[in-house]
């Protein structure tokens, strides 16, 4: 991810392609990948979903655990991806939205890595008049619709640490000789999950959060997909 | 602490009484009812306005009067704007004809020195225009890409936007929030206006008598109360701005053809002619002096700059009051809208006039501890508004180098009429516009940013003495393009804007 991000634009970027990747290898080293409140169904059902607390800002990112250890990561990088769902912060690369420090407006922008990013071959951004492709015209809205859950996912976060529904657990795997700790995750308090007030139960119902927040639970039970990768 | 509520009339129901209606009604009586607020109007009133230009203020009014967007959009038939495309403002060159673009927003990106500086000294009108160097929205009205999305929250964009409108549509619109919310409302033509001294006692129907505490005019041209009152309160600006009259054309788009997303003012030989484009048709007119052209005249050149479409409504004409009342609020009665005064619509700025005539007198009226100071006060700063407006559509003329008829001859020495202006023009050609220039003013509507899309549009840059980085220069400019083409990738077309906010209400 040392690769410089670019604000895409016709000028610059009128002849720019880009290959598709469907190993998602820029992710082979991140074991972590951000999940947004519509992705929590799908991808519960194959990945254990954690909260993990941003050292720096402090804030809450809802993430798929896809590796056991930093800088594994057992789906991306392989032979085949071989899971039904593909989050979509995997989709999205090499595009990414940056707000300009100038102008305050998010912009998108291109990643600039040679692996997938270049003039040779690939799906094109730009038709010969210089209006956007349907590939481009498909990312920018894929792009969209990531920021807009962005801060549906963060109000849900909100909510977590407002009812006090997560606690900070680390996770101890043995698998076979090696024992595996997993240290700065959060999880649904359960204890405090069952013991909410009625008002507040039938709060977090109607707004929808009650089901995200047992899918989350849930999904730790993936983690036994994860040590079987492992193994296999 | 209980006294009965005051009493308001409003006479006249256009724009102008409408909104000033609802505009007092959130103001006064959201939380219970302090003022009556009725409005009476005559059973055969044409509404002036013919298809309105708006500033981006009016979102704000909008949002105040809390009305839905989406709601005023439908009703109203309205389009986003972006700005104004002004063309042959000057000669043509053998590059074709002039153009600038007037839009409601500048960048303020700096490198040493603000962006305008950095413009003009990095020479950057060898090559593009000012509104292209320094805005966003210059390309993406070019472009035809709307200023926001249906997931925008309502009156916000990514670029500041105002709106075309039907403004007859609007009218009723507002009509209908307004009775609403409890305003009362009858039809009846005012036949008298009975007075002591400055203070209206009553005025007389086809129905009757009516009485209250206030009276507004909102009666147009006519300015059936305030005249009443003082017959010598009239300031012309005919010197100044000698366009008294205006022929309105409709038209339907063309197969494939859909709405601009900025309105067009085209000079032509005699005046300049507006394009207004709303969702279901395209709006013209030709703004002219009436001492150079008869109406037919207008109406003819107006059909050939439209390059004599084959089919169109009927044309409306329209005479123009230019000018303003010396004072606008006398006594208990207090004149808003065209009754109040009339500056040209080049900037678009009729409903904002209203808008500002509400806004004040809501704030002056509740606060009526000594009339007579709140009076004078509101006086004061509506006669600055809209000296400060004449002064800077008299700078989209006087800057023209056009000479080839008796109108544009007359155009370049406008400029004489418009006191201090020439000093400012001067100055203006050692160094940039700036807000201080301007300060001490009314020139809340107009600042710098919009002085120098019209100064350096047309033309009139200054001769900088900046020693500026070449290559910093020419990023920061590179920067502002870059981000212009981004944002465009990113906005939907305006017409497929319209398309889903028109679907919507299936």
């Amino acid at each position: 991810m040392a690769h410089a991000l670019h604000t895409l634009n016709e000028n610059e970027h009128k002849d720019y392609k880009v290959s598709l990747d469907r190993q998602f290898n820029h992710a082979a080293e991140q074991h972590l990948i951000p999940i947004m409140t519509d992705e929590i169904f799908d991808a519960a059902l194959e990945f254990p979903l954690v909260v993990v607390k941003n050292s720096e800002t402090g804030a809450f990112t809802l993430c798929a655990i896809q590796g056991l250890k930093p800088e594994t990561n057992l789906y991306c990088g392989r032979e085949q991806y071989d899971a039904i769902y593909v989050p979509r912060a995997l989709r999205l690369y090499p595009f990414a939205l940056r707000e300009n420090a100038q102008t305050q407006q998010l912009e998108i922008c291109i990643i600039d890595d040679p692996a997938r990013v270049g003039v040779e071959s690939g799906e094109a951004l730009f038709d010969a008049e210089g209006n956007k492709s349907q590939f481009l015209e498909q990312q920018i809205k894929l792009l969209k619709s990531h920021t807009e859950m962005a801060g549906q996912t963060m109000q849900l976060m909100n909510l977590l640490e407002h009812y006090e529904l997560l606690h900070a657990q680390a996770i101890n795997i043995k698998t076979g000789s090696e024992e595996i700790s997993f240290d700065g995750i959060y999880v649904i308090n359960q204890q405090k999950l069952n013991t909410l007030a009625p008002d507040v139960l039938v709060k977090l119902r109607d707004n929808g959060a009650l089901a995200l927040i047992y899918a989350i639970q849930q999904s730790l039970k993936q983690i036994n997909r994860l040590i079987v990768r492992t193994h296999g | 602490m209980s006294q009965p509520p005051s009493s308001l009339l409003i006479v006249g129901g256009g724009s102008a009484g409408w909104i000033t209606a609802l505009y007092l009604q959130q103001y006064f009586n959201k939380s219970g009812q302090k003022i009556a607020i009725s409005l009476i109007e005559s059973p055969h009133q044409g509404p002036i306005g013919v298809g309105e230009a708006t500033v981006h203020s009016i979102r704000f009014l909008f949002a105040a009067l809390g009305l839905d967007e989406r709601e005023l959009m439908r009703e109203t038939n309205a389009t986003l704007k972006l700005g104004i495309m002004f063309n042959n403002w000057m000669m043509p060159t053998a590059q074709g004809i002039h153009q600038y673009f007037h839009p409601f927003e500048q960048q303020q990106a700096a490198g040493q020195y603000d962006i305008a500086s950095e413009w003009l000294a990095g020479k950057h009108y060898q090559r593009e225009r000012y509104d292209q160097g320094v805005s966003l929205s210059a390309l993406l009205a070019e472009r035809g890409a709307a200023a926001k999305t249906s997931q925008h929250r309502d009156y916000q964009g990514y670029l500041p936007y105002a709106y075309h409108i039907d403004a007859v549509l609007l009218g009723e619109y507002l009509k209908r929030k307004a009775i609403e919310r409890g305003v009362s409302h009858s039809v009846e033509t005012v036949q008298n206006v009975e007075a002591e001294g400055e203070t209206i006692t009553a005025i007389v129907t086809d129905k009757g008598r009516k009485n209250a505490d206030f009276y507004i005019d909102c009666s147009g041209f006519k300015g059936l109360l305030i005249n009443a009152l003082d017959d010598d309160n009239w300031i012309s600006f005919k010197r100044e701005l000698p366009c008294d009259r205006a022929v309105a054309i409709q038209c339907d788009y063309a197969s494939g053809e859909t709405p601009r997303t900025y309105t067009t003012a085209t000079a032509l030989d005699h005046g300049w002619a507006w394009q207004i484009d709303l969702a279901n048709r395209r709006g013209n007119g030709y703004v002219y002096d009436s001492d150079q052209i008869s109406p037919e005249q207008a109406e003819q050149e107006l059909l050939a700059h439209l390059g004599h479409p084959k089919e169109h409504k009927k044309a409306l004409h329209l005479a123009m009051r230019v000018g303003r009342l010396k004072r606008s609020w006398i006594g208990n009665c207090l004149a808003i809208g065209l009754s109040a005064g009339f500056i040209e619509p080049l900037e678009s700025t009729g409903l904002h006039l209203i808008n500002l005539g509400a806004r004040l007198f809501a704030t002056h009226y509740s606060g009526q501890s000594n009339p007579a100071v709140m009076r004078a006060s509101y006086n004061e700063k509506m006669a600055g508004i809209y000296e400060d407006l004449k002064q800077f559509i008299v700078l989209h003329y006087c800057l023209t180098d056009r000479d080839d008829t008796a109108f544009w001859q007359a155009a370049q020495r406008s400029v004489e009429a418009q006191p201090g202006l020439a000093d400012k023009l001067e100055i203006w050609r050692a160094k940039v516009c700036e807000f201080m220039d301007l300060a001490g003013g009314y020139s809340t509507t107009f600042t710098d940013e919009n002085y120098r899309y019209v100064l350096y549009g047309m033309q009139h840059y200054p001769k900088l003495d900046l020693h500026i980085d070449k290559d910093t220069n020419a990023a920061l400019l590179q920067s502002i393009r870059n981000g212009a083409s981004n944002l465009n990738l990113q906005a939907i077309r305006h017409h497929e804007f319209l398309t889903q906010l028109h679907r919507q209400s299936a």
